[in-house]
Formats: C-alpha cells, structure tokens, sequence
C-alpha cells in the first residue's frame, strides 16, 4: 500500500493533477486547423409541422413569431369558418373563400359583411404561403400576418367590420364558444388566457399558410409521370413554356407566379405587371379606384401593375383578373394574344395595347384555335381534385354557428 | 548573504506579490476576503495602431456571436476604468462592488460586480459561498480586468464564445481543501440566472458551471491549473439582445438561437521563480463547446450544431520590471446545418467556418513604479479572412486608494 508522507516535499499529487490536466488539455487540442461545414437541406429540423408537401418542392417559409402546428391549423380552421369573426356576425373568411372554387367566390367582385363591394376579385388562397406578397397589389405585404388585418380590420372597404367599438364584443363571440376553449388551449398551451385577437388571427393564417398542394397533373407530370397529361395538355404545356406566348415569364416555377417566396430564397424578388387591361385617355391610366400598387408607391410608373398569381387551380376561379372582367379562360388568352385590351367607348376608353407602362412581355402572339383550345386543356390540369375535396380544409361546423 | 543593489531592491519591490502590477498566474490567491474595507482602483489608457473593426462589425467566420462582442479599436482608448470596493463585515460576511467602464465604449459605466457572501473556515479547509452580480471565475481567467493580464484584448475564445467575458446574476459556492501549506484543490459550482450570452433573456433558462482548480506552489516550482465546464439554454437569442451592434451582422435581419450551449475546457500554468526576481511560464487553455439548436431569421430557419476547439499557448517571462510574454490562439469551427433555409443563412451571416481563425500576440510591458507600468503589443489578428496587423501602447495605473483593517 502507497502511502504520502505528510511532511517534506509533496511531488506526486502536483505531478499526478499537473499530468492529468495535460492529458485533458492534448486530449481535446489537436492543434486547431481549418473548420469544417456540413449542410443538409433535405430535411427541415426547424419545424416539426408535417407540411405534406412531395420533397421536390420547397418548404414554405415558417415564420419564427408564428410557427405552425396542427392544433393552430385547427384552431384556425375553425375560426376560418366562423360568422361570429365579424362585426356584425355575418362574414366568415369562407364566405368569399370557398373551398369548391379554389377558395375564391366565384363573382366578378366580392361583397363585404356591411353590403360594401370591394374593387378587387377575391383570390385564391392554395398555397399562398409560397406568395412573395400578398393580396393583388401591395408590395408591403409580406406576410399572411399583415394581410390577414386588412379584411378584419379594414375600412375602405369594410370585409369583416371588425373595429375598436365592436373588437371585444367579437372576441366574446368566441370566448363564448365552448368548442374554442379546447382548441385555444391545444394551439397556445403556455398561455394562460389565449383568446384574444393576436393569437385569433395567428391561427387563421396558420390554417391558410397549411393550404399546400402539389397534386395537379401538371405536378405529376413534372414528376415523371409521363401519362399524367394528355396529348392536347402536353401540347398546351409547350405553348405555355414557349418564348412565342411567353406566359411562363410571369407564371412559370412550381408556384407558377414569379412572386414567389420559400426557405430555400436568399434574394427574393416581389415584382408587379402592368399587362395592358387599360389606358384611360391614352395615358397609361388605370380607373381611379383600382390603380394598382401606384396606389402605395405614387410612382407614375408604377400605375396598373398587379401581382401576377399563381396559376394554380384556374379552372375553378373565375372570373379572371384583378377586377374580375374577364369571364373565361378564352377571354383571357384573346386578351394576352392582342397584347392587351382596347376600350373603344365610354368612360374607361383607351387601347391598353399601347399602355406606356405595360409589361415588355405583353406583346400579342399569334394563336389557331387548336393552339387556344390545347392552353386551356394545359391550364385546366393546373387544378388539384385533391385539394378542392380535402376534409382537412373543408368546413369544421356540422351546422352553421 | 546576497547584497543587491538600491536599483535591485526598488525593482524586486516593483514585481514583489503584493504589487498592484504582478503576474496573473495565481488566479485565486484571495480566496479569503481581504479584511476591513478596501477601495481599490485601476485604469488603463491605450493608442492603437490597425483595427478589425473599421465597419462597426467583426465577426468570426462559422461562428454566432454576440452583437456585444468587439476588438479594441483604433486610436485613443480608455480601455479600462475601474473602482473596486469591498468590506469584510464580522462573522464571515463580506461585500464587494466593482464598478467602472471599459472596452469600446468608455461612456458605458456600469456596475460589473455587486455581491454578498460569507466565508467559513473549519480544519483548514474553507468554504465561500457568494450571491449577486458577478463575474464568472470557471476558467481563472474570465474575470480579469485588462490591466490584470497578460494583454490587453480579450482572448479570442472570450471575445466569440462569452461576449468578452461572463457576467450574469446568480450564486457561487466553493470549498478550499488544502492538501499541505504547499497545495490546495478549490471546487466550485456556479449558478446563473442564464440571461448572459450566450444565454438569452426570453426565457427563465438558468445558466451553471462546475469547476476543480488545483494550484502547487513549491520553492521555486508553481502550478495552476483546472477543469471545468459550463452550460447554458437560450431561446431565440439574438445578436441585437445587447441593445447594440459590433459584431456578427452582414445582413439587417437579426440572426437567432434557440437551443443549447456546453462548454468543457481545461488549463494548465506552470513557472519558475528565482529569488522573487524572475520568473518564466507557460500556460495552455483549451476548451470544447457543443452548440445544438435551430437558427433562425424572421424568414428562414435552419437546424444548427457547431463545434468550437479552442486553445491558447502563452508563453511568458518577468524579470525585475521588465514583463515580456507570446501567444498563440487558434479557434476550428465544425458546424452542420439542416433544413432547406441552409444555404440561406449560411450566406446571409456567414457561418461558413474553412477560414481558421488564429491570432499570435507579443507584449512587452515595463513597470514604472509599485502601481503604475507601460505596455507595448503587436499582434498580428488572423481571426477573420482578412488579417490585421496591430500596434498598441498602454498606459497602466492600478492602486489600493484606500484601506482600512479594522
């Protein structure tokens, strides 16, 4: 047995801590050199929402002050549908977006909850995560988050009519839904009172960022599905990539709008177009109400430019444009192969062919009727079955609230 | 008996242990509160020549800084001005306060440390336990002002992996064992509030390390040395939590962390003393952080988990006034990201860690009296992609202003 003395000079305790620190110290030092850098973007660790999207595409960006999960989505899904989110309790999110018409409305112009008209055709909303902005021409609005308080809380002109005076009386509508106080707790369990406006409307475009679809026959087909098109489809698919209608410009990518925005972007761009549908008196104008995104920025270049949208299920959506003036999907490619719209008589009169501030690849093509008729079988296959008849998205009320 | 000259005595006076101006080597020699109240004071002035933050913000590739973190800049600074006081009350009780302002910005002054504690000591071993704002004290050497050093920046594992140093809110307990009047083991456990970076203030995570410090003092023989490790939670930490941005940003959207940082290191000082007239060293520190967690801008997010060796080789040597002493740091970064916003952000903040980021460091510093000395260093700063050569003097002053043992 080893035995220290207990006097004298003590030399094996330093050595032994001095050696064993020394090892610690080789043993983590190498000598430090050049570092290394692993990516892997197959996979997203960062949410553990299941997006059920096919891994060819991008996820949607999920933002950081609203992350997604299936209990918000519900949550949201619910609220979607709700009458009661309304000033007057007559105006749910669904009543100008339905599922069966790709969650637009099927009118020229939507109506809001007090009878006003809005200026604008409703939208569809599938895959709206992947828009750069939102709505038809705002290129502030980045996020569903901003765009969703415009109907709620917007005055000119008034959707849902929700405002300071009646804001709490809404809330209590909910508050007084015993169906709410499970799905509240289950989407915002660390929150001790969840129901209020913010966390309202943070589940409502939780639902709407969670309406992600690629199952169109136009996906399929990209896919490798080499039958997933028809003949006329497949010829329409290469008149609709060709430089000669050069529809993909504005519409190409898997979004098909070239407002897109996804994880993957480090530089995103957010572009509008003006395609001719105007020139009043011969001044590149716009009507008065409905001037696009000159409206936000005031630039005289600027006046009719509208986000191109996504293609995505146009056989459901119309009518067609910003305005709604367009009734087919036929009106619609006479308009692109004039190169715009001429308005021979009355207030709104002017050619838009020859609007100064049209977009370069509005220039008018030359198209056979067979030509015409394979585009609409190409646009029509750009519809996803699946997601107009999903129950995942369908109305969670057994009977109207 | 030796006799040594007037000039021999004034300069063993200069480096003698009780000077204000005497090597870092022994980091914990007050483990026993000073008696009575003491104000203690030091300040260090500089001018430098080169700078690796001409654009306000330097960051080391591959790694997530904290928008405090910065190097010395160019020019005049007041790098260090500092007032210590601290009372020893009856029965054990002790107080301390450590107020002042240093680094890159001398308009900040703040209170550093204000802590209560109380001191047993029971068969010759002792034990400490503190509470309040503090300083760390895991590595010895975190809590170390500049004009205490060797040099006068930070180490670069302080600078990139504690924002300069650790101070945080939070309680410290240690027990003292002495093996002989020759050599002692000091273990200690700290716990913070966790709001320091690299922790965050979103969440009540609670930050703690652990340490073992040894310390050997023989005739002419010394050593220092310990293990220790620390952990810390954040959630969605940003670069911008300081209020201010010197590091880090290469975009205007804020980068931040959620997830957990561990830290195991180690260090070792050994030296040789001559008749209190000389004295040669060498010191090694090394350390391995874990960093596991998901990174985040407000569009893109990605897994995050990054690996940091870092080491440092000082070499140093004192003789009569006359300090000189070498080093090397050298940091290598592993990280691996996952998610489709990778790429992203990797770009975006510049997380791509093939530069080897090293900087090598020479200070020559002179004593001019008990409490005041001058330091000349050049250190050619290989921490990010362009290196930087840099020149700098500094003016030391450091002195007991006032002390009273009742």
């Amino acid at each position: 047995m080893l035995r220290f003395k207990h006097n004298g000079p003590r030399l094996a305790p330093p050595v032994m801590m001095l050696v064993m620190v020394m090892a610690a110290i080789f043993g983590l030092s190498a000598c430090t050199q050049s570092g290394s850098l692993d990516i892997d973007t197959g996979t997203s660790t960062a949410s553990t929402y299941d997006w059920n999207i096919p891994s060819r595409y991008p996820l949607p960006i999920d933002p950081v002050d609203n992350p997604m999960s299936e209990a918000k989505f519900e949550l949201g899904r619910h609220l979607f549908y709700d009458i009661r989110l309304s000033g007057n309790g007559t105006q749910a999110c669904a009543s100008c977006h339905i599922q069966e018409l790709g969650f637009t409305d099927g009118r020229a112009l939507p109506f809001g909850s007090t009878g006003e008209q809005l200026v604008r055709n409703a939208q569809g909303l599938m895959n709206a995560a992947y828009n750069a902005t939102q709505t038809w021409a705002n290129p502030s609005l980045n996020t569903l988050e901003q765009q969703a308080l415009i109907p709620l809380f917007g005055e000119a002109p008034v959707e849902h009519g929700i405002n300071d005076a009646n804001e709490a009386e809404v809330v209590q509508r909910i508050r007084d839904e015993p169906v709410y106080e499970s799905l509240f707790a289950q989407a915002y369990p660390d929150l001790g009172d969840p129901i209020d406006m913010l966390n309202i409307r943070n589940a409502i475009t939780s639902f709407i960022r969670g309406m992600v679809s690629f199952d169109t026959p136009f996906d399929r087909f990209e896919q490798g599905e080499a039958s997933a098109l028809s003949e006329a489809e497949h010829r329409g698919r290469q008149l609709f990539f060709s430089e000669a209608l050069e529809c993909f410009h504005c519409h190409g990518g898997y979004h098909l709008s070239d407002s897109t925005i996804d994880r993957t972007m480090s530089f995103v761009e957010r572009p509008f177009h003006n395609t001719g549908l105007f020139n009043i008196g011969g001044t590149g104008d716009f009507p008065e109400n409905n001037t696009g995104i000159f409206e936000i920025t005031a630039d005289p270049a600027d006046m009719g430019k509208f986000r191109a949208p996504s293609l995505r299920n146009l056989s459901v959506t119309a009518p067609y444009m910003h305005d709604g003036s367009m009734q087919s999907l036929a009106e619609v490619i006479e308009f692109y192969a004039a190169g715009g719209r001429n308005i021979e008589t009355g207030p709104q009169a002017g050619d838009g062919r020859l609007n100064p501030f049209k977009d370069g690849f509005v220039n008018g093509f030359e198209i056979s009727d067979q030509e015409k008729a394979d585009l609409i079988a190409f646009l029509h296959a750009l519809t996803d079955q699946s997601f107009l008849n999903d129950p995942k998205f369908s109305n969670p009320w057994s009977s109207a609230p | 008996m030796k006799h040594f000259s007037n000039h021999s005595l004034l300069a063993a006076a200069i480096i003698a242990p009780l000077s204000s101006l005497s090597l870092p080597t022994a980091a914990h020699n007050n483990f026993e509160p000073q008696r009575g109240t003491r104000l203690n004071a030091s300040v260090l002035v500089s001018v430098q020549e080169g700078e690796h933050s001409r654009d306000t913000t330097w960051h080391v590739p591959g790694t997530l800084m904290s928008g405090e973190a910065h190097t010395l800049e160019s020019g005049f600074s007041l790098n260090e001005a500092s007032i210590q006081v601290s009372h020893n009350l009856d029965h054990g009780f002790f107080a301390q306060i450590e107020a002042g302002s240093h680094g890159h910005d001398s308009s900040e002054f703040s209170f550093e440390q204000v802590v209560i504690g109380h001191y047993w000591e029971f068969d010759a071993q002792s034990l400490k336990a503190e509470a309040g704002r503090m300083k760390a004290i895991f590595d010895g050497r975190n809590a170390q002002h500049p004009s205490a050093r060797l040099f006068t920046e930070d180490s670069l594992f302080n600078q990139v992996l504690l924002a300069g140093h650790y101070a945080d809110e939070g309680a410290r307990a240690q027990w003292r064992f002495p093996w002989s009047k020759h050599h002692h083991v000091t273990a200690g456990l700290e716990l913070w509030q966790g709001d320091a970076f690299p922790g965050s203030t979103l969440e009540n995570d609670l930050a703690s390390d652990i340490f073992v410090h040894y310390n050997w003092q023989g005739a002419s023989w010394g050593i220092s040395s310990g293990l220790w490790g620390f952990q810390v939670q954040a959630t969605q930490r940003s670069d911008e939590d300081s209020g201010h941005q010197h590091s880090t940003s290469t975009s205007d959207d804020p980068l931040s962390f959620s997830g957990k940082t561990q830290i195991f290191g180690a260090f070792a000082d050994i030296h040789w003393s001559h008749a209190n007239s000389a004295t040669i060293g060498l010191r090694f520190d090394v350390s391995d952080t874990q960093i596991r967690g998901d990174i985040a801008n407000t569009t893109h997010q990605a897994g995050f988990e990054s690996d940091l060796l870092s080491e440092q080789v000082t070499v140093y040597a004192q003789h009569y006034p006359h300090r000189i002493a070498l080093s090397y740091e050298g940091l290598e970064v592993e990280n691996r990201l996952g998610g489709a916003g990778a790429s992203t952000l990797i770009n975006a903040y510049d997380l791509s860690p093939l530069h080897h980021p090293k900087r090598f460091s020479l200070a020559y510093q002179r004593a001019l009296s008990l409490s005041s000395a001058v330091r000349l260093e050049y250190s050619r700063d290989e921490s990010t992609v362009e290196a930087e050569n840099i020149a700098r003097i500094s003016f030391i002053w450091k002195d007991n202003l006032w002390r009273s043992d009742e």
